[in-house]
């Protein structure tokens, strides 16, 4: 009952199979509060990864929390809500700084990077490197991106090269709008990647001020994807 | 000459080059802060551009 209207949309036997995969979502912020509600809702269950505490600047993106919940620990208070919309998934949380000796807590059916920064990606992408898939989104100002990351398909590398210090919100700022935006994509390259429909083979930009949406084709440029096709 | 969108200044200019790297020298934009569309394709800094070529010097985004 609880999944009626989306399994009119998948079906009986896609919505069944979807309650078999484990998603896991790497920072607990605006995109990973966004998108792990949605995923909660949808009946995907969860392992929830962050090691910061909430701030009293984040409650005006990251839909999960609420006044009460500042100063409190993102994964245990993500954990406490979603169990909150839907009970009937499996969900744990994990208070740690993902890093070279934690990177087994991605072992999944399917990593979502909520990250804030290159150093972290970098990580996933080595560690889920023609394993596991992965989905790369990253939001600020007013633009948003998102990439699925396919075994065998093009890599994270083949799009940034480096690592570098990059525009941070806390800087620069960040509309809400624009995350919920990336977070409902996210949801929707879930689905279709956890089913095996078809996802989303270009990188996705768009500029929700302006409305402009930039479908960019990715080639494997990096050595190692290179090397492997 | 290559169209160029240069999207951190919402701006569009027309630079005499034949390659990405020289359109990026001539701008003076640093190749590790942005990427590269040519015809809405990703592409490095070697490629080749031409006269029709459409070029966007997109900003890297991290933020999440
Ligand atoms: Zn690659």
């Amino acid at each position: 009952m609880r999944y009626a209207r989306q399994e009119k949309l998948i079906g009986k036997q896609a919505q069944k199979e979807l309650s078999k995969k484990t998603v896991a979502i790497v920072g607990l912020g605006a995109l990973g509060t966004n998108v792990s509600s949605l995923l909660a809702r949808s009946g995907i269950n969860l392992k929830l990864i962050d090691f910061d505490k909430i701030d009293l600047t984040n409650l005006q993106r990251q839909s999960l929390y609420t006044e009460k919940d500042v100063n409190k620990q993102k994964a245990i208070t993500s954990e406490k809500k979603l169990k909150e919309i839907n009970s009937e998934i499996s969900i744990t949380s994990f208070n740690e700084k993902l890093n070279d000796s934690n990177l087994h807590l991605l072992d999944s059916n399917l990593v979502i990077d909520c990250t804030d920064n290159l150093t972290t990606r970098f990580l996933i992408n080595d560690y889920c490197y023609n394993k596991i898939p992965w989905i790369h989104t990253a939001a600020i100002k007013e633009t948003g991106v998102l990439f699925n990351i396919i075994p065998n398909k093009p890599c994270l590398k083949c799009i940034y090269k480096k690592n570098i210090d990059l525009d941070r919100c806390e800087d620069f700022g960040v509309l809400n709008s624009i995350v919920s935006l990336i977070a409902s994509l996210a949801l929707t390259q879930s689905i279709k990647i956890l089913l095996n429909k078809d996802p989303e083979t270009n990188l996705i930009r768009f500029n929700i001020w302006n409305n402009n949406l930039e479908k960019i084709k990715v080639n494997k440029t990096c050595e190692k994807c290179q090397k492997s096709s | 000459m290559p169209k160029v969108f240069i999207e951190r200044e919402n701006k569009h200019v027309e630079v005499t080059a034949s390659s990405v790297k020289e359109i990026l020298q001539k701008l003076k934009i640093n190749p590790e802060v942005v990427i590269i569309s040519k015809n809405n394709e990703l592409v490095t800094e070697d490629s080749k551009v031409s006269e029709k070529d459409e070029i966007k010097l997109l900003s890297v985004i991290s933020g999440g």
